[in-house]
């Protein structure tokens, strides 16, 4: 079989191989042997590889350590399994890692990010602040506009200590503060959108972890 | 086609915003279709005082920068249906808005309403100017101190050389018991240094405090002497010729009727 249809994935430091599962034993070593060794790019070089792990049993791994081995002995050999992969591509570009930003936003002060939005400050009256994903503030939201899922992700969920902003939007969806009564917020609170609508609830740890 | 009508002062701090949205909803119980503009972009209050910040999506802001259309920008009052408020942003400053763009907007919405109302900025710069730029009347509030009747005096030069004549003056935060005993300036002595025409007074009053702090207009209160106030000011809009301020204090009225010469 074809050397290309071994994929390598990875920076020089770590690696991750991914042999087709019709990969017999012989070849995948050929294929260390000529790409690895042949080029002479791994000597001296301290490295990790994984490989995907295509059902060989402990001698067949230790007899591919061994081949690696016998190339440089400072890489670090490993098998992984599918379902071990969490693979980049799944995760959308957007909301890669959280933007975090420690201040407070005053009257008439604003922040859009394009992933996740995480506060250590309050939220004050006349602050707009916008995030593609979710938006949890440690602190409290005593007003402002706060817009979750903003490209219009009505997943997206609003996390606070103290949800009372003068308007939340999640995705499409708007609503408002009561004209009437001022709300007060009774301990971390989460905003979601249910039934078209968008509810705020008493955080609970329970069920949040997931998606 | 209706009136565009600039609120300004110059000071800051003298009442543009509690003025502007009391006459503009004394304005829609006359009857009257009436916008209420914050030009103020990036200080935004009349939303506020009106009780209305909750229900902004956009703002004049977009309107001009073509991200909504007007109608879509205007919140209807949630007391009279024939109030409407086109919010300022908050987020922007006074430079999101240029005098071109001002002037046609306010031109778009004297077509469909009876009053425009244009709560300035303080102040002498862009804002203010945006501001003036589409009015066709303008109103002063001042109060009875030395500092903010100079600054009304500067407004006045402002708005001659912005083509804006004759404007009309509001004095605002007027307290009898001082006025009595000659501790604060004398109306008539603020009308001769301003030399424009009196459009109302307005007393001093804690209530105005309470109102504005609920987005409660005090006009709306009936049994308000300075909602009246706000009250007999939009009538003498509408063109009548009432006499100023029926404070129920005879001592009062009749000390300001011979202030300002009509008794």
């Amino acid at each position: 079989m074809a050397d290309k249809e071994i994929v390598i994935k990875g920076s020089l430091h770590q690696l991750k191989i991914y042999p087709p599962p019709e990969v017999t034993l012989p070849e995948l070593k050929a294929f260390f042997g000529k790409k690895f060794e042949s080029s002479g790019f791994f000597r001296g070089v301290r490295c990790r590889i994984d490989i995907l792990d295509q059902g060989w049993n402990r001698r067949e791994k230790e007899d591919i350590k061994k081949t690696i081995g016998a190339i440089n002995e400072l890489i670090e050999v490993g098998f992984f399994r599918p379902e071990d992969e969490l693979t980049p591509r799944e995760i959308p570009e957007l909301r890669k890692a959280p933007e975090v930003i420690k201040k407070s936003f005053r009257s008439g002060q604003k922040v859009a990010v394009l992933g996740d939005l995480i506060i250590v400050g309050d939220v004050n009256p006349g602050a707009e602040v916008l995030a593609g994903g979710d938006i949890v503030v440690f602190g409290k939201v005593v007003g402002g506009l706060v817009h979750a899922g903003a490209e219009g992700d009505e997943k997206a969920r609003i996390f606070a200590l103290e949800l009372a902003p003068t308007q939340l939007r999640i995705g499409k969806v708007l609503g408002r503060a009561p004209d009437d009564r001022v709300r007060r917020g009774t301990g971390p609170e989460v905003a979601r959108v249910k039934k078209g609508r968008i509810v705020i609830e008493n955080y609970s740890a329970r069920g949040e972890g997931r998606n | 086609m209706g009136k565009a009508i600039v609120i300004t002062s110059g000071k800051g701090g003298v009442g543009k915003t509690t003025t502007t949205a009391n006459i503009g909803m004394a304005l829609a119980i006359l009857g009257r279709s009436v916008v209420l503009v914050d030009a103020d972009i990036g200080l935004r209050n009349l939303d506020v005082v009106m009780g209305l910040e909750n229900r902004i999506v956009y703002d004049v802001v977009d309107v001009v920068e073509e991200r909504c259309r007007i109608d879509q920008a205007l919140i209807k009052d949630k007391r009279h249906r024939n109030l409407l408020l086109l919010p300022a942003a908050q987020t922007r400053d006074k430079s999101a808005l240029k005098q071109e763009q001002v002037k046609d907007l306010i031109q778009e919405l004297r077509e469909e309403f009876d009053y425009i109302l244009i709560d300035s900025p303080a102040g002498i710069e862009q804002g203010f100017k945006n501001a003036i730029v589409g009015a066709q009347e303008a109103v002063i509030v001042t109060t009875p101190e030395v500092s903010a009747v100079r600054d009304a005096d500067r407004i006045i030069g402002m708005l001659e050389a912005g083509g804006l004549k004759d404007p009309r003056v509001i004095i605002n935060r007027i307290r009898q018991d001082m006025v009595r005993r000659g501790d604060m300036m004398d109306i008539d002595d603020m009308i001769e240094i301003l030399a424009i025409d009196l459009l109302g007074i307005v007393p001093d009053d804690e209530d105005i405090i309470v109102s504005t702090n609920k987005g409660e207009p005090i006009v709306l209160n009936s049994k308000s002497r300075t909602g009246e106030a706000f009250r007999n000011i939009a009538r003498r809009i509408e063109g009548e010729d009432l006499p100023l301020m029926n404070t129920g204090r005879e001592k009062f009225v009749q000390r300001i009727k011979r202030m300002i010469g009509i008794s």
